[in-house]
């Protein structure tokens, strides 16, 4: 929120009961503000001062901590919200592919004024925010209206998906259903109706039933279940075939009468059988298209991007190991695939420096970006003496274009617990938080279940396993702040404050939580663990390069033509994984760059595609590994626009202490800014450097110090970009006020143009050349990809 | 364990005790780092990075307020690379920095005379101080009056009239604050909107010409010399942006593009906050909290937007009950000050 909103509010009677009553059952205590505020915020959808006031009369709390806190974190507004809310995906993937256009016209037909801060519709039926990669960056630009997820939004057709919202709440259909582990004791081939919490009336559930009396009709050797949310990002529903040693088949847009059809062509059905009329091929023909022939194409909310299929190209699944074929919340299933193994080991049969050495032998490094050796760290933090020591898995998954942590949580959540609590003991820690995003509510409820069903089993809680070794794991929401993946500042919020980093040393090792020593590892760093322990580090070592062990999870997305998280040991190309997994370029284009490393790493470009993805190598091209997004750039992306993109982003995102962070990234979006429209002045580029290296320098945290390198390294790799923007010229036909659209001779007076046009720039006139009033145009690109014969090019 | 360490600052060695800062070893040398948000017996919260130091062997910077002293640790200060490092802090600060440390009238002046003090004078009851500033004007035809910022309210002051009015009176040579000079920001133009912030220093009555059609009486230069809006910043004597920045020879217009619309905000015990003048350092955040001011202040926003402000919005007067003197005292800007008996 902006600081010049007035925090009051208009009068509202709010019960004060329910304050007290969150108060009562969530604490008193300064630790306890962000989940309060949470609380009063589900329950208002804003956070009215009534109620703020109030949690300051009867807890701890006082008003500066309220304040200071609501301000800081954007989830939490102070002004009322619509009815609805609209998210709409600012993430890398969806950037590229055009949010923007399609946020302005969603303002423009919700009639939302043009004045900054306005994100509420007339009516007060929808408000509508950016946010960041929701995950599923296949569908890019992506949206999301309360709980569905729409995809391929354009900027004319954004407003079919609202009213197809509306008529889904006129329907009734909103809901979700609870999930139900299922049992499969004889390990027959499953039938995976993967997206169970489809919202669609008559979806995935009317699919499902149909697949179980087709079974039953068939008598073929199979079950139906319900897998959770790593899903597909195809259309609903979707559907798995999985059969015990054999490659799954996957189907996508499937109706209940292609149940049986679908069937046959993996089973041969034990008792005679008929087949129906239908021929299969046309049925598969159907089915295993892609193509979005609907207008509006929508999701429940945990649709996600799927693991890309294993024998793409050179992948080794470790973090990734089983997903999808496991039920998330089923610890049964986790078990019988070596699930809590390591655990027991390392409990049972190795001793704390054991443990460390294994961890250290197998090379693993630092996930969460800066690859520091995490045997290292384990043994820093186990080697301190203190009367308590704490563990903390960092879940904010910060950057825009990555959402692998969120998969992991959600889709394996048995993984990344028995990492966390192997990590526990090895250093003597009985406290562990997951500090998981606020974006991800769906990974806190899965955790949430997880954690309960591993007490129930002795893996966690009191006594593990029958030691005298306790485990506590608790879970802590963020509430929407980038810098907060920083672990200083992770800390200071678990701890209730605004999200401040603080000068290291002292390291977390040494003093972190509560002043106490700390272990920070991320989500994937834990859910490598268990794996070390079952294969032996040496097996981890082997994969990866001599100096960068194992593999590593990316999210590939952006113009590649097969999108989704991927998993490939450490030192492969950037061409095979664009080319072998990514399948290439989308449309025939040119392959452009790579950006690695989301708002912390760079731009790395087509001529350098060799380069062996590896801590060092990427290190020295500028960029960095990252948490792991990996977005594909082609010949129609502007890499100015990339870096004010991020540099956008990370000026939002700063904490706004220290001095070279707070201004200096605002001045270099400003430069960029300038340049982007076509003000650029002739030294910008040099003064743009230079400016870097002083914030490189200068900046108190990691944000700061990295926050220049898509800067940096697209000034370096495309410094020509640069310099003809200074020039006035946009080469990739980008950016806005450089660019015109333009209707050649080429054009057949079709008129489509015309209706897609959302200013009315274009008058329709059959059978003759049509013409862009440059003045009314608004360079959405609607015209452009309307027309049939590519008659409208960017000048 | 050793009680105290050693360490060398530019290849002098020091010892302090354990647990000092470089800051502190530092100022034992009488090396002067500059530091803005950090004041002894406050806890250091790194922000302004204007105390940067280099630490042999890491190639970035650091904070010596917040840097624990370590034995051995080799440390540059006064070096050319560590200067532009700091400068480059202060011309960030400043590229973000919305005030005048001197008047526009002043600026203008070709005697540097302190026009906005001399009218303060008058104004105040002492036309004799005022008119041995005065006798200093060289008559350079009025560039003070064609700068004066007033004139994007109504009309300039009629500082020349004011002037001759003073002029007249008394005998002393100049006192020392005749005239200023010196390092300055500049706010520029300003917006409509602006101008009538600014008004709440001055009166809103029309330009006061001699009924006499010569010269004014001291009515009539009191009430010209109300109309003054009080450009110039309460903080320029002691204010340490302003004393670094030119130490350094900082350029005050080296990052400024965008900037804040200025604001005030008035306490009603004489304590002014203006927040375009704040570096965000925390000093007075500190201060009420340790005070426990019952609301206190905060940091509100994030980011570029973040600022000091009072919980809920609430006037300043209820943030700082107890401690509003010790805020304005700390504050190593204009941003906060309390208002001095006029003179
Ligand atoms: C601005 C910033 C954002 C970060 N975001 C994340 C994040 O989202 N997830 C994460 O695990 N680490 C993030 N880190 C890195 C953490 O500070 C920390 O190094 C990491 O959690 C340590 O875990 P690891 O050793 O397992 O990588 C971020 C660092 C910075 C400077
Ligand atoms: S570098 Fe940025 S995010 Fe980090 S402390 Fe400074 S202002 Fe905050
Ligand atoms: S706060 Fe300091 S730098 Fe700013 S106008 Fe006042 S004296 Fe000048
Ligand atoms: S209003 Fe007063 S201080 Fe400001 S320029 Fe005019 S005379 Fe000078
Ligand atoms: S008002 Fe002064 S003391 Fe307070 S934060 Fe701003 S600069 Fe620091
Ligand atoms: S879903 Fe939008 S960037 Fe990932
Ligand atoms: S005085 Fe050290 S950072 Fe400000």
């Amino acid at each position: 929120m902006s600081i010049t909103e007035s925090t009051t509010q208009p009068d509202q009677d709010i019960d004060l009961g329910v304050i007290d009553g969150f108060v009562e059952r969530i604490g008193r205590t300064r630790d306890k503000l962000i989940p309060l505020l949470q609380a009063v915020q589900r329950e208002f959808r804003y956070l009215p001062e009534p109620a703020l006031l109030r949690i300051c009369a009867i807890t701890e709390i006082s008003p500066a901590d309220i304040t200071g806190v609501a301000t800081f974190y954007s989830q939490f507004r102070l002004k009322p919200a619509g009815e609805h809310l609209i998210n709409v995906c600012h993430g890398t993937a969806c950037h590229i592919k055009g949010a923007q256009a399609v946020t302005d016209a969603l303002y423009r037909d919700l009639g939302i004024p043009e004045v900054e801060g306005a994100e509420t519709d007339p009516d007060g039926l929808f408000t509508v925010q950016k946010v960041a990669c929701i995950g599923c960056c296949t569908l890019a630009p992506a949206m999301q209206i309360d709980g569905i997820t729409y995809g391929h939004l354009t900027p004319d057709t954004v407003a079919h998906s609202v009213h197809d919202f509306l008529r889904l709440k006129e329907l009734g259909v909103l809901s979700q259903p609870e999930e139900v582990p299922i049992d499969n004791p004889d390990h027959l081939a499953e039938i995976r109706i993967v997206l169970d919490s489809c919202c669609v009336a008559g979806g995935s559930q009317k699919v499902a039933d149909a697949f179980e009396e087709a079974i039953e009709r068939t008598g073929v050797p199979a079950v139906v279940k319900r897998v959770g949310c790593i899903s597909m990002c195809y259309q609903v529903p979707v559907v798995e075939i999985a059969r015990p040693g054999m490659d799954p088949a996957l189907y996508t847009r499937v109706l209940p009468e292609d149940a049986e059809a679908i069937l046959l062509t993996h089973f041969r059905p034990p008792n005679p059988f008929k087949r129906t009329a239908r021929t299969i091929s046309s049925v598969l023909e159907r089915l295993l298209t892609n193509e979005s022939w609907e207008p509006v194409s929508r999701y429940s909310a945990d649709v996600r991007d799927e693991p890309l299929a294993t024998f793409l190209g050179n992948q080794t699944h470790i973090a990734l190991e089983n997903l999808g074929e496991m039920d998330p919340i089923s610890i049964d299933e986790y078990e019988q695939n070596g699930g809590f193994a390591a655990l027991r080991r390392c409990l049972l049969e190795l001793d704390r420096d054991q443990i460390i050495d294994e961890i250290d032998r197998s090379g693993l490094s630092g996930r969460g970006g800066a690859g520091f050796p995490t045997g290292r760290k384990w043994r820093d933090v186990a080697g301190r003496k203190s009367d308590r020591k704490y563990v903390v898995c960092n879940g904010d998954e910060g950057d825009p274009g990555a959402f692998m942590d969120r998969m992991l949580l959600e889709s394996c959540p048995y993984r990344v617990l028995e990492g966390i609590a192997i990590g526990s003991i090895a250093v003597g820690s009985e406290e562990a938080t997951i500090y998981v995003r606020a974006e991800y509510p769906f990974a806190v409820r899965r955790l949430r279940e997880a954690i309960q069903l591993a007490e129930a089993r002795g893996y966690l809680g009191e006594r593990v396993l029958g030691t005298d070794t306790s485990i506590y794991i608790r879970l802590m929401e963020g509430a929407g702040a980038f810098v907060c993946g920083e672990e200083t500042a992770l800390m200071q919020s678990i701890e209730g404050h605004r999200g401040m980093p603080v000068l290291r040393p002292p390291y977390p090792a040494e003093k972190g939580l509560w002043g106490k020593p700390t272990l920070i590892n991320n989500v994937e760093t834990f859910a490598m663990v268990p794996w070390i322990f079952r294969h032996g580090a040496e097996a981890f070592a082997r994969l990866g390069t001599p100096e960068s062990c194992g593999t590593k999870v990316f999210a590939l997305a952006g113009k590649v033509r097969h999108g989704g998280l991927i998993e490939v040991p450490m030192g492969v190309t950037i061409r095979e994984i664009v080319e072998e997994i990514g399948g290439g370029i989308a449309d025939g284009k040119a392959f452009k760059a790579v950006q690695i490393g989301g708002p912390s790493g760079g731009c790395v470009p087509a001529r350098l595609a060799d380069t062996p993805i590896d801590y060092e190598d990427l290190a020295r091209l500028g960029a960095i590994m990252g948490s792991g997004g990996l977005v594909v750039l082609d010949e129609d992306d502007c890499m100015l626009d990339v870096a004010r993109y991020f540099l956008q982003f990370t000026q939002e995102e700063s904490c706004g202490k220290c001095s070279f962070c707070r201004v200096g990234t605002r001045q270099m979006l400003d430069i960029l800014e300038r340049l982007c429209t076509g003000e650029g002045k002739k030294n910008d580029p040099e003064r743009l450097e230079e400016l870097c290296h002083m914030v490189i320098r200068g900046s108190l945290c990691g944000l700061g110090s990295t926050a220049p390198n898509p800067v940096l390294t697209t000034l370096e790799y495309f410094r020509d970009e640069y310099e003809a923007h200074v020039e006035g010229r946009c080469p990739a036909g980008r950016c806005k006020p450089l660019i015109q659209y333009i209707i050649t001779d080429e054009c057949i007076g079709c008129t489509r143009c015309a209706q897609h046009c959302p200013a009315d720039a274009i008058e329709p006139k059959p059978y003759e050349q049509h013409e862009i009033d440059q003045e009314e145009c608004i360079r959405c690109d609607a015209c452009r990809k309307a027309c049939p014969v590519d008659a409208i090019v960017i000048e | 364990m050793n009680e105290t360490v050693t360490i060398h600052i530019d290849g002098q060695a020091v010892t302090v005790p354990r647990g000092s800062t470089v800051l502190d070893a530092a100022r034992k040398l009488g090396i002067a780092i500059p530091a803005m948000c950090f004041l002894e017996g406050h806890t250091a919260e790194p922000s302004c990075m204007v105390c940067q130091v280099k630490v042999d062997g890491e190639d970035r910077l650091r904070p010596s307020c917040a840097t624990a002293a370590v034995d051995g640790m080799r440390i540059e200060s006064e070096t050319a690379e560590v200067h532009a490092a700091r400068r480059t802090a202060l011309e960030l600060l400043l590229g973000d920095h919305l005030g005048d440390c001197v008047a526009p009238c002043s600026v203008a002046c070709p005697v540097d005379l302190n026009i906005p003090l001399m009218i303060r004078r008058i104004r105040g009851g002492q036309p004799a101080l005022a008119g041995a500033m005065a006798r200093l004007c060289r008559d350079c035809g009025g560039r003070c009056e064609k700068t004066c910022r007033r004139a994007a309210r109504d009309r300039p002051v009629a500082i020349r009239n004011l002037i001759r009015y003073a002029a007249d009176i008394g005998e002393e040579p100049p006192p020392d604050d005749a005239t200023t000079g010196g390092f300055s920001t500049h706010v520029g133009r300003v917006s409509p909107e602006e101008i009538d912030r600014y008004m709440v220093e001055a009166n809103s009555i029309q330009r006061v010409k001699p009924a006499d059609g010569a010269a004014y009486t001291d009515e009539e230069a009191r009430r010209e010399a109300s109309r003054c809006m009080r450009c110039d910043c309460r903080a320029a004597d002691d204010c340490k942006l302003r004393e670094y920045g030119a130490l350094y020879k900082a350029h005050t217009r080296k990052y400024k593009s965008s900037r804040r619309a200025f604001s005030q905000n008035r306490h009603p015990q004489g304590l002014i906050y203006e927040p375009g003048k704040c570096i965000v350092c925390g000093l007075c955040v500190q201060i009420a909290r340790e005070a426990a001011e019952p609301l206190g202040l905060t940091f509100v926003g994030r980011g570029f937007n973040v600022r000091v402000g009072v919980p809920f919005d609430r006037p300043l007067a209820d943030g700082l009950r107890k401690v509003a003197g010790a805020c304005a005292e700390a504050c190593p800007t204009g941003a906060l000050v309390l208002e001095e008996d006029e003179a």
